[in-house]
């Protein structure tokens, strides 16, 4: 696949729709494939995952009311980080895996899974994906790009790894000497127990806050105040 | 100190002026329990009073309620397009906002989104009171949305359906412009003079007098000030004209000081004492021979000490002695009514001149409320209930209608509640006063007056085009929101008479606190949690002056920052020793030595040795010492604000803004640090086992820090990753060292301990890249360029050790949209606060005016208007609106892009560079139209605007252009349409952003702040998810 059947123009405008149909929405997507898993050994592992990372997926929804001087509304919510790519060494499980990416696709991402090993189960996993409802533009499998080939995709916002701590470094070092923005890191490497995973901070690797402040007053008249001034 | 009682004795008014002066600005504050308690004994009616005007009040709203023509008089508008009814405010809605835009797509798209929103609910009280949805009405018309609430009368959609099966499409258009003709005629008495006198005649003959004020809001640009003298000339001389009718007083022209002059201010006293007086006395000498008195408009409360200077000076000159028509406004909801207008009898005393007064209850109310939240003040010039101003508005009555008082002043009381003017009918002991009342509200009430009581009525009346009605429109609705409820009240059948006619003082006597204890102060508005930053006013004289004293005692000092190593300072290398002021380079700052690698090295020893200390401290001890440097940071604000003018060159306001967003972070996160640290965080592990985990901090935190929030971002990193159990080492920037070794001193002071905070100013050479090449270094904060971001990325890649956490908040290329919906003089407004305070030194800043190509012109005309009244030059002048750029190299940065602009683009506008600017970085702020966002090219961190046209229907490509640019950090939005907002929102691609308001200033805890792509990794400073990234997650135990 080219660059550009990744991130083309007409892509962009899926991966907007993706993010804005909301956290709530993607889980119940999502949710479906729970029945559906190809089979890993590990099923009931995956299940409890997927539920972890949805759970806290549907959280992450929450639009925040900041607290403030009246006459104004600050709202605090999260949206997707950008493009993600989901890779890995052999220093890896489907467990991991299908943990990156629903939680790269949960918080709204465009994902690319490159995956070296368990091949055919990450397949499989991203065709029951498709088949759920999650838009063949928002999730790619890459099969004939290099590491380095992805590595370089200016779109590119996150990398995902499922390695041993020991080979981050490259990685990283790989990502340093790209231009434009930093992309993020946020590996996972603990393929077996996914201790990673289930720490509530690794989910918000995946998202941007955005702040909505509006002046709700902006000539003047503040009703709500003006009701409190004449409460006793 | 003001002692309310005494304005009573005729001694008062004898002391000397300059002695009552001095009890009028310690007033602005002051504790409100205080204040009502010392007004109530003269608002106290006696039994015969209360009686009297009792059964006068009872009287009057009889004879309203009985007189059949009461309910076609008291509010047309009210009646005829009925404000309590969800079609009137829609229509009402879409009318105002239809009126200013001159594209009918645009147009057609508000209708659409007035026609489609939801959830009326939240907008519109279930209240009966006609106050309550008349303000919401007003809240409706300013650009606040509009919903429909599914189930408004049972039926889902209801408001729709009743619109749509009602009125077809053409039908709507038609209803709205006779919505429109309702509203104008009801507060507007004509559309220009002759056509206000035609109307006004019937009710002169009726013994009604006028005073005709020219609808228009406060003028940015002179071109506009001098469209509205001329406006106010005409009036005068036509009201010159006018024949006197009957024994009623001579109609008189009412003006608005913020209308006459583009910069009406506190800190432009000087040209409001000369251009703005000298505007004033044209009008004296044009209408003193013309017998048209004049009255000056009271306006917002930051305003009115110098208002009452400008009135002074008029009233003593020349053109004014002798004259008795030379009058004000005074707002009784203001803490400091009673003095003010003893000050004006004494002033009346001294001079010799009657000096007609209206009184009114105030117009601004809300705002007032609003600003003072913001500004964190000590709390409100004004009363926070509506009996707490009634009390008032008696207490200035009775002193008024004094014996003493006869001679000197003309009261004229303002009101249109039938118990206000019983009250002040029972008062008077004599006739030398009249009443007055607005165009279109409290006919059947005064014609009662007129008829019975022979006291004169004036109606203040508006004259003037219909589509500058909106900003009077929602005043008159606010100010008159408690009398538009008693008026509604009034008319209601069922509301028994005896509740209208509770006296105020009763009613405020039976509260538990005579202040509203659900407006809490400035101070307090986010609960218990933590106390909001304070700062002073600097547009009042009780807090100003003090405030000015103590910046200017330290505004000579000279300061010295050396590294500071385990609590030491040691002298580092001095070849960089003098720090100059950027706004002239003779002013000599301070001295700074910069850190070797030697003592960088040494700093990170002695962190990494403290760092399991630091980590096993208590949080509440890590959040408490935080505290109270915010407490010292405080007490310090005054020698802060004097290192902000001199190092950082910053003007007033944003000195005391640097101190208190500093202040605020130092109280946000410790709150935050506790309640994550609370409890051991438990989740279920894959195996189905509990596992519990612990916060802990991640090790050493490099904070590097940007010059353009020398002490907030400084102290905003180093705080959070204190907090967070990290030990810190900062690095400031090298041009603002010198502030950032005085908060380190303070964090030393505060019982931070001396293993945990490292300070080394220097260079990224030396001392930022020698840090983050050490393998110990777990974390680097970095705020500032995207390129320099890029290095230490590649610095801590390069380490052979685990990846280390980076956040950083680099730049902004950021964009205001306006489509022609919005309000233009409120656009110019934010944009030139949002691309020009700072001298547009700051992250949040606008960088690109996008701006609807049907509005184009009116904005570029209104830009350029408001550019050139801009004042640059010595931040510590508390006139100077825009101060230097930080350095020579950002001089000549932004001076080259704006020559080389100069070739494809066209400068639209430049403000002048005055003389006294050559000794420093000045760069003066400009406008560039450009065609394209790519023309900008990198960043402009500095006062440059660039304006974009677009059209409405490429509203898409243009977001998808601001998107494409990569950065995103703030964006703009000025819109009616609250479907475009929205739709802007949620497309942006940005961190912040803010609708119908400048961009910059976000607020701790209240706006968390930062980008994406191209400006930053995120977590956003100032917000919740700040804090975790300082920490990692150490398990504790499996069950």
């Amino acid at each position: 696949m080219s660059d550009n059947a990744f991130f083309g123009s007409e892509a962009a405008a899926v991966f907007e729709t993706w993010n804005r149909r909301g956290f709530d929405e993607r889980c119940r997507v999502l949710e479906a494939i729970l029945e559906q898993l190809p089979v890993s050994g590990e099923q009931d592992k995956q299940i409890r995952l997927i539920r972890v990372l949805l759970d806290r997926a549907r959280h992450m929804g929450q639009i925040q009311q900041m607290p403030g001087p009246t006459g104004e509304s600050n709202e605090l919510y999260l949206s997707a980080r950008g493009a993600v790519l989901v890779t890995c060494t052999e220093w890896t499980s489907a467990l991991a895996l299908s943990g990156q990416v629903t939680a790269a696709l949960a918080c709204g991402n465009p994902v690319i899974l490159h995956a070296t090993a368990e091949v055919e189960w990450c397949e499989r996993f991203v065709a029951l994906l498709h088949q759920v409802g999650v838009p063949r533009a928002v999730l790619a499998m890459s099969t004939q790009e290099t590491l380095e080939q992805l590595l370089a995709l200016p779109e590119l916002a996150l990398v995902a790894p499922v390695c041993r701590q020991s080979e981050l470094l490259g990685l990283q070092r790989k990502l340093a000497q790209r231009d434009g923005l930093l992309v993020q890191l946020a590996p996972e490497t603990d393929p077996v127990g996914c201790t990673t995973l289930l720490q509530p901070d690794h989910m918000h690797r995946f998202v941007t806050e955005k702040t909505r402040t509006i002046n709700t007053t902006a000539v003047g008249g503040n009703a709500t105040l003006l009701e409190l001034g004449g409460t006793a | 100190m003001f002692k309310a009682i005494e304005v009573l004795e005729p001694a008062f008014i004898d002391k000397p002026l300059s002695q009552i002066w001095q009890l009028i600005s310690p007033l602005y504050a002051a504790d409100e329990d205080s204040v009502l308690r010392a007004l109530m004994p003269l608002a106290e009616p006696d039994t015969d009073e209360l009686e009297a005007i009792e059964s006068r009040a009872t009287r009057l709203i009889e004879q309203v309620r009985a007189n059949d023509g009461a309910i076609h008089m008291i509010d047309a508008l009210l009646l005829e397009y009925s404000l309590d009814t969800r079609e009137g405010i829609l229509l009402m809605c879409l009318a105002e906002a239809l009126m200013r835009i001159p594209d009918s797509e645009t147009a057609d798209e508000l209708i659409k989104d007035k026609l489609s929103v939801a959830d009326w609910k939240r907008h519109l009280s279930q209240s009966d009171s006609l106050f309550v949805n008349a303000s919401t009405w007003g809240l409706l018309l300013t650009g606040k949305v509009v919903t429909l609430d599914e189930n408004e009368d049972g039926s889902p959609s209801g408001v729709i359906n009743r619109l749509v099966n009602r009125l077809s499409e053409p039908v709507i258009r038609r209803v709205m412009q006779q919505a429109m003709k309702i509203m104008g005629h009801q507060f507007v008495l004509g559309q220009d003079m002759n056509e206000a006198t035609r109307r006004g005649r019937e009710y002169r003959e009726r013994g009604y007098t006028y005073s005709f004020d020219m609808l228009g809001e406060a003028a940015l640009t002179l071109d506009d000030a001098q469209a509205y003298f001329d406006d106010y000339a005409r009036a005068i001389d036509h009201v010159g004209t006018m024949k006197q009718i009957g024994g009623a007083p001579r109609p008189s022209v009412s003006i608005k000081l913020s209308a006459l002059h583009p910069r009406y201010e506190v800190l432009q006293e000087q040209r409001v004492m000369e251009e703005l007086a000298e505007r004033v006395l044209k009008l004296v000498r044009r209408a003193r021979p013309l017998g048209v008195a004049l009255t000056i408009d009271a306006e917002e409360a930051d305003r009115l000490e110098l208002s009452l200077k400008l009135f002074e000076k008029i009233y003593r000159d020349d053109s004014a002695r002798g004259w008795d028509g030379l009058g004000l406004v005074v707002q009784a909801y203001s803490k400091r009514a009673l003095p003010v207008l003893g000050w004006l009898a004494a002033l009346a005393r001294e001079v010799g001149d009657m000096i007609p007064i209206r009184l009114v209850k105030g117009a601004y109310w809300d705002s007032e409320i609003k600003l003072c939240q913001q500004k964190g003040l000590s709390g409100y010039p004004v009363f926070t209930r509506k009996e707490g101003t009634d009390v008032s508005y008696l207490a200035c009555a009775r002193f008024l209608l004094s014996e003493h008082l006869r001679g000197l002043i003309w009261p004229q009381f303002a009101s249109h509640n039938a118990h206000t003017v019983a009250s002040i009918m029972t008062l008077a002991q004599h006739a030398d006063f009249e009443f007055q009342r607005l165009h279109g509200m409290g006919d059947a009430l005064y014609d009662e007056v007129l008829e019975q009581a022979g006291v004169p009525v004036r109606i203040y009346a508006p004259v003037g085009n219909h589509k500058d009605l909106l900003p009077y429109l929602v005043r008159r609705l606010l100010e008159n929101g408690a009398n538009s409820s008693f008026v509604h009240r009034l008319v209601d059948q069922r509301c028994p008479v005896a509740d209208l006619v509770q006296h105020p003082w009763q009613t405020l006597s039976q509260r538990e606190t005579l202040h509203n204890p659900h407006i809490p102060l400035p101070g307090e508005i986010f609960g218990a949690e933590r106390v909001n930053s304070s700062g002073p006013n600097i547009l009042i004289e009780s807090q100003w002056q003090p405030f000015a004293d103590g910046v200017t005692r330290h505004l000579n000092q000279c300061w010295q920052a050396d590294p500071i190593i385990d609590g030491q300072k040691v002298a580092g290398d001095a070849a960089h020793s003098d720090v100059r002021s950027p706004w002239n380079r003779d002013n000599l700052v301070g001295q700074v030595t910069w850190a070797s690698k030697a003592q960088v090295a040494h700093a990170i020893d002695v962190a990494d040795h403290f760092f399991p200390q630091w980590q096993s401290t208590p949080v509440s001890d890590r959040a408490n010492a935080i505290r109270r440097l915010a407490d010292l940071l405080e007490e310090n604000l005054e020698e802060f604000v004097a290192l902000c003018h001199q190092e950082a060159g910053k003007t007033v306001q944003d000195g005391i803004d640097e101190v208190r967003e500093a202040v605020d972070f130092c109280r946000y996160y410790p709150a935050r640090a506790e309640e994550l640290y609370a409890e051991p965080e438990a989740w279920t592990n894959l195996d189905g086992e509990q596992s519990l985990w612990q916060r802990q901090g991640r090790g050493i935190f490099v904070c590097i820090s940007p010059w353009n929030f020398p002490l907030a971002i400084f102290l905003g990193q180093v705080s959070a990753a204190l907090c967070a159990g990290n030990c810190v080492i900062a690095k400031p920037a090298e041009q603002t060292s010198l502030i950032a070794a005085r908060a380190i001193e303070l964090m030393l002071e505060a019982g931070i301990p001396a293993g945990a905070i490292q300070f080394l100013p220097g260079d990224g050479a030396t001392v930022g890249a020698t840090l983050t090449a050490d393998s110990r270094i777990a974390g680097v904060a970095f705020t500032g360029s995207t390129e320099t971001a890029q290095l230490i990325n590649r610095s801590l890649a390069a380490r052979e050790t685990e990846p280390a956490v980076l956040i950083a908040e680099t730049g902004g290329q950021n964009a205001m949209i306006v489509d022609s919906t919005a309000l233009p003089e409120q656009v110019i407004k934010d944009a030139i606060l949002s691309g020009f305070a700072s001298a547009g030194q700051r992250c949040s800043a606008l960088r690109i005016l996008c701006v609807q190509e049907d509005i184009a012109e009116r904005l570029i005309a209104l830009l350029d208007g408001a550019m050139q009244e801009l004042s640059l030059g010595d931040p510590s002048l508390p006139s100077t609106d825009v101060g230097p750029v930080i350095d020579e190299t950002a001089q000549s940065g932004l001076l080259g892009h704006i020559e080389r602009m100069r070739e494809h683009a066209k400068v639209l506008a430049q403000t002048p560079l005055p003389e006294q600017t050559a000794k420093g970085f000045f760069v003066p702020p400009t406008a560039i139209e450009i065609q394209r966002i790519d023309q900008i090219g990198r960043e402009q961190f500095g006062p440059i605007i660039h304006l974009l046209r677009y059209k409405a229907r490429d509203l898409d490509k243009l977001i998808d252009q601001i998107n494409n640019a990569g950065y995103g950090l703030t964006l703009g939005v000025h819109s009616r349409n609250e479907s475009t907002a929205a739709h802007i929102e949620a497309r942006a691609r940005v961190g912040n952003t803010y609708v119908n308001r400048n961009q910059i200033g976000a607020v701790v805890g209240v706006q968390p702040f930062g980008g994406q792509g191209l400006s930053g990794t995120g977590p956003k400073a100032g917000g919740p998810h700040y804090l975790p990234r300082f920490t990692q997650l150490a398990p504790l135990s499996h069950h």
